[in-house]
């Protein structure tokens, strides 16, 4: 029996080969993309997940005036550990920002990615010696590491087992400093503590309670612990301990809160970073979600369709004495069948196609695809799609009576077949909705390229890590060489990096007895020049003399919005205090969006004596190339940089500042890749849909149109009467699409502050396209309706 | 073998009854041989829905073989039903996807007998009419008086002891159709009892007895 009826849907499916493959086709293009998602948002949300302690490990922050930051005091972490007994380790974590930090080995190898940790954090986050363990005996204080393909850069093959520590050059042949590596870090999976080069070391209290560097501070509790009290508690010690001290009484956080960001919301949602991520993820799994019932609901309406052209070999299995069991059972295997196919099609399509997805995506991409979570979730979709498109037609038509089903008495009822229009509704609403999704992504994106940004990161090269090889001396010598160089325009370095992620410190400034924050950049004199940063009023452009000159006294230049907040519409020459320096105000500048369009342009302060922070060294040199004479500055810069003995050997590292600045939307993208794709595919499966609907109510309703026809209708009549209903689901479609596009875009613009309106064109272009589509695929069919010979429909009568 | 008695079929047509059975008694014998005449929408082939078990009226009796088909449970009734009847179509209403092998093999796999037995059924109806180098083909393949020998093969497969015939010829021209009516004439001089609807006068000489039908009564 069983042999019988899959013989029977394998001849049933070759004989409809086109509609077949359609209805394959359109499920693999909705299994893939669900599958890539999901993947996606796997990989997202694995971040430490690993860690056994992972949901006892929280990250020590401050917030003030709805700002929060991640940078505390390194005298924070002990003190935690000292007083509360519910802390089980508190560690403390700091970037290396200065650039590359280069290592020479058997092959010199600039690192990018550096961070240092204590043994504390190394232990909250697991960080392990893939070569025994980390500290090997009571008086090892170190235990800095690198990454297995370093190592194998820099080290020679028989050193790779690390029985002993090896010593190598870094940072500049000529100083001779030296650094330990004591292993190669233990491979974990994905975790926020990866990094090429990892120092393990006890921050040094140099500076005792005014050690300027601020670290991240992370700390492991007791299971079972209350976070509220222990928040309290932490900033009962921070503000007894900590904030009274000196460098911290400047930041405006010295007046803030504590508070305790779980370990899970680290990767995706930050206090101190963006939630995009997060929101990206959300996104992105609704919208698969939403793919994978567009392509199963497409799938089970053309099911449908088909079915009803069977009903008459349903009767009549009937008759010839089938049980309804069987007959469901010969609709469910056929339709299992397709969506195995699918599964198979669509699991091969993303296992050749990986690597190219790669590219675009993630890189660890085909290993997650190819792993066995997906094999089970694509069972999971077949059966799913399987029972869904199959139970409504076998039960609904199994059920009613066979010898009117003959007689083709049924096609009225089924005519209704309100399931099905709310399914096509359903494809149509989406896929105006994606469309007008991508268009308005699209048109911010677009924006954020091309808007004014208050400064022109266009031809700007960044060389990193310059300034750690110079002295302050030297280093002004190098920038007035190299603004003699006719390839040059500008040079300049300061604290902060337009592009570069890290927003500047807010630092409390008081103005008139009132007390302000504002961020603060330390800058030299060829900051706004190198920028393009316009001048609005007062001289921003002061001469070397005029600083030499006036070596006491402290000159700054504020943004817009700190004239704003200020209160001054002509604020030169007013007089602002803070980090322990009384400033002058020489000069107001356009705001400029130097740290992406998310966030409001802060309130900033400008100064060029860098007052309010002697740690924020200025490593990064800004060179403002001459159009068309790039290739040019460089080799000027490098021919510099080998003059230099400090940086003996080292290569010049450098990035240019309009790609690094894009690398700030890089999520939105991604967003946009993810949405094109998606509206492509929705499209095609509604395209499937219309397509495959259109025919099977032409077939249904030919005898209608025979009987039209001969009644004396026109073709156009014809098509006007095959249209009619799909136009009446178009408009529910649209109607349902548009209100939910604008809602949905409107939200997802208010992250940007500074945003693009949502034009009406957005929804008008989706709205022209399905229209077409529907037109195209209404035309085929009618256009054979009306061909065919109407005698040839009416002739079972 | 088949006793109706008092059979009443209506629908509702806004308010007052339409009446496609009137008060329809019938006695028929095995071995029979019944022609149902009649105009368009006398009821003939209602009457032979309800006798074939595939309609039920709204009164009256039905009794099949001593059993009261009108009382008894769908499953029984279906079961009654494979066993001892074969219904033919004006209409044919062949598996398109089936060869002719397989459509007469149908009713065979749904009565749960074993793949030998019904190999050797097959057999024998192809043999018995004539159409062996014919049982790989697809019913587009077939005239349309070879597609109702297929569809009296499939109907007779099953060894029923009835065999209903709603317009066996209609679709088929005089030739044709004396041929069916030949076959027919031969089932029933072996025992199988035969109740035919027809229109033609031709046909129904080659029964033994006529039942003429006018506005759902019998006359």
């Amino acid at each position: 029996m069983a042999q019988n009826d899959f013989k029977l849907a394998w001849r049933k499916l070759l004989k409809n080969k086109g509609f077949t493959f359609l209805n394959i086709i359109g499920l693999t293009l909705g299994f893939a993309g669900f599958i890539l998602s999901y993947q996606y948002i796997n990989r997202e949300t694995s971040f430490d997940k690993w860690n056994p302690n992972y949901k006892e490990i929280y990250q020590v922050g401050l917030e003030t005036e709805g700002a929060f930051t991640d940078e505390t005091s390194p005298s924070l972490a002990p003190l935690l550990k000292q007083n509360l007994p519910n802390i089980v380790y508190a560690g403390r974590k700091i970037v290396y920002n200065y650039g590359s930090y280069p290592l020479f080995g058997e092959k010199t190898v600039l690192i990018k990615n550096a961070a240092l940790i204590d043994s504390s954090a190394a232990r909250i986050f697991q960080v392990e010696n893939a070569n025994g363990p980390l500290y090997k005996n009571k008086d090892q204080k170190d235990a800095t590491m690198v990454k297995s393909p370093i190592a194998q850069q820099l080290f020679k093959k028989e050193d790779l087992t690390f029985d002993s520590p090896h010593s190598i050059p870094s940072m500049s042949l000529d100083l001779g400093m030296r650094e330990m590596i004591y292993g190669t870090i233990k491979k974990q999976d994905l975790s926020m503590i990866d990094y090429d080069l990892l120092f393990i070391r006890e921050p040094q209290d140099l500076f005792a309670d005014n050690n300027p560097f601020l670290y991240q501070t992370f700390i492991q509790v007791r299971p079972g612990t209350d976070i509220a009290k222990l928040t309290d508690q932490i900033n009962t010690i921070y503000h007894k301990e900590i904030a009274p001290k000196d460098k911290i009484r400047s930041s405006a956080y010295a007046k803030g809160k504590i508070y305790l960001d779980p370990l899970a919301n680290l990767h995706l949602r930050p206090k101190t970073g963006s939630n995009t991520p997060y929101i990206m993820t959300w996104i992105i799994g609704i919208l698969s979600l939403l793919i994978l019932l567009l392509a199963s609901a497409n799938f089970a309406n053309m099911i449908m369709a088909q079915a009803d052209q069977r009903l008459k070999e349903l009767a009549l299995k009937k008759i010839l004495g089938s049980s309804r069991w069987a007959i469901v059972r010969q609709l469910l295997l056929e339709v299992f069948i397709l969506t195995s196919s699918a599964a198979v099609l669509s699991f091969i399509t993303l296992a050749l196609t990986g690597n190219i997805l790669q590219r675009w995506f993630n890189d660890d991409l085909r290993s997650y695809i190819l792993s066995s979570e997906t094999i089970i979730q694509l069972c999971v979709a077949v059966l799913l799609t399987t029972i869904l498109s199959a139970i409504y037609p076998a039960i609904v038509l199994s059920g009613f009576k066979s010898v009117n089903l003959l007689k083709g008495g049924l096609s009225s009822i089924l005519k209704k077949g309100t399931f099905r229009n709310a399914l096509l509704t359903f494809q149509i609403s989406m896929a105006i909705l994606f469309i007008s999704g991508m268009l308005v992504i699209r048109a911010q994106l677009q924006y954020m390229q091309h808007t004014d940004k208050g400064f022109e990161p266009a031809q700007v090269v960044n060389f990193k890590g310059v300034g750690m090889y110079y002295n302050k001396n030297t280093y002004d010598q190098l920038k007035r060489r190299l603004e003699n160089d006719p390839s040059i325009e500008a040079v300049a370095s300061a604290t902060n990096i337009p592009g570069e992620g890290e927003q500047p410190p807010k630092m409390e400034f008081s103005y008139a007895q009132k007390n302000i924050s504002f961020a603060h950049v330390g800058i030299d004199l060829g900051y706004f020049k190198t920028l393009n940063i316009p001048n609005l009023q007062g001289n921003i452009n002061l001469s070397m003399d005029q600083l030499l000159h006036d070596s006491l006294s402290n000159y700054a230049v504020i943004n817009e919005s700190a004239a704003k907040s200020l209160g001054l519409s002509n604020p030169i020459g007013a007089k602002i205090s803070g980090c322990d320096a009384n400033f002058e105000i020489v000069g107001l500048v356009k705001d400029s969006k130097a740290y992406g369009f998310e966030n409001a342009v802060q309130p900033t302060l400008y100064s060029f004596k860098n007052e309010c922070g002697s740690m924020r060294i200025q490593t990064t040199l800004m060179v403002k190339t001459r159009s068309g004479m790039v290739d040019q500055a460089i080799d000027a810069v490098r021919k510099e940089w080998t003059k230099n003995t400090s940086a003996k050997d080292l290569p010049l590292d450098y990035s240019f500042m309009d790609q690094q600045y894009a690398l700030q939307h890089k999520k939105q993208q991604e967003l946009r890749i993810a949405f094109n794709s998606f509206a492509s595919l929705s499209v095609i499966i509604a395209a499937l849909g219309l397509f495959s609907m259109a025919a099977y109510q032409a077939a249904l309703r030919k005898k209608e149109m025979s009987i039209r026809k001969v009644l004396g209708a026109s073709a156009q009549l014809l098509f006007v009467q095959l249209n009619k209903p799909f136009f009446r689901l178009f408009l529910i479609g649209i109607g349902i699409a548009l209100p939910l596009a604008y809602l949905l875009m409107d939200k997802w613009l208010s992250n940007f502050a500074y945003h693009v309106n949502i034009q009406w064109w957005s929804f008008l272009i989706p709205i022209f396209c399905i229209f077409i589509l529907i037109l195209i695929s209404i035309s085929f069919q009618s256009l054979k309706v009306a061909r065919t010979n109407p005698v040839d429909s009416l002739r079972d009568e | 073998m088949i006793q109706l008695k008092h059979l009443f079929k209506w629908y509702n047509v806004g308010g007052t009854r339409s009446f496609v059975l009137k008060d329809v008694s019938l006695d028929i014998a095995e071995g029979d041989f019944i022609s149902i005449m009649g105009p368009s929408g006398s009821g003939k082939s209602t009457l032979l829905n309800i006798i074939g078990m595939l309609d039920e009226p709204d009164e009256g009796e039905y009794i099949f073989m001593d059993e009261n088909v009108l009382e008894m449970k769908a499953k029984k009734r279906s079961q009654l039903y494979q066993s001892h009847i074969g219904y033919v179509f004006q209409a044919y209403h062949l598996l398109d996807e089936l060869t002719v092998y397989e459509n007469i093999e149908t009713p065979l796999i749904y009565k749960d007998i074993s793949s030998k037995e019904r190999k050797a059924i097959v057999a024998d109806m192809l043999d018995r009419f004539g159409i062996v180098g014919k049982k790989d083909l697809f019913p587009a393949q077939l005239s349309g008086g070879q597609q109702q020998i297929v569809g009296i093969a499939r109907a007779l497969a099953g060894s029923p002891k009835l065999l209903l015939a709603d317009e066996p010829t209609g679709n088929l021209n005089s030739k044709q159709g004396e041929e069916i009516m030949e076959l027919f004439k031969q089932l029933n001089d072996d025992g199988v009892t035969i109740i035919q609807v027809t229109h033609s006068e031709k046909n129904a000489e080659y029964g033994k007895r006529i039942v003429n039908m006018l506005d759902g009564q019998l006359k």
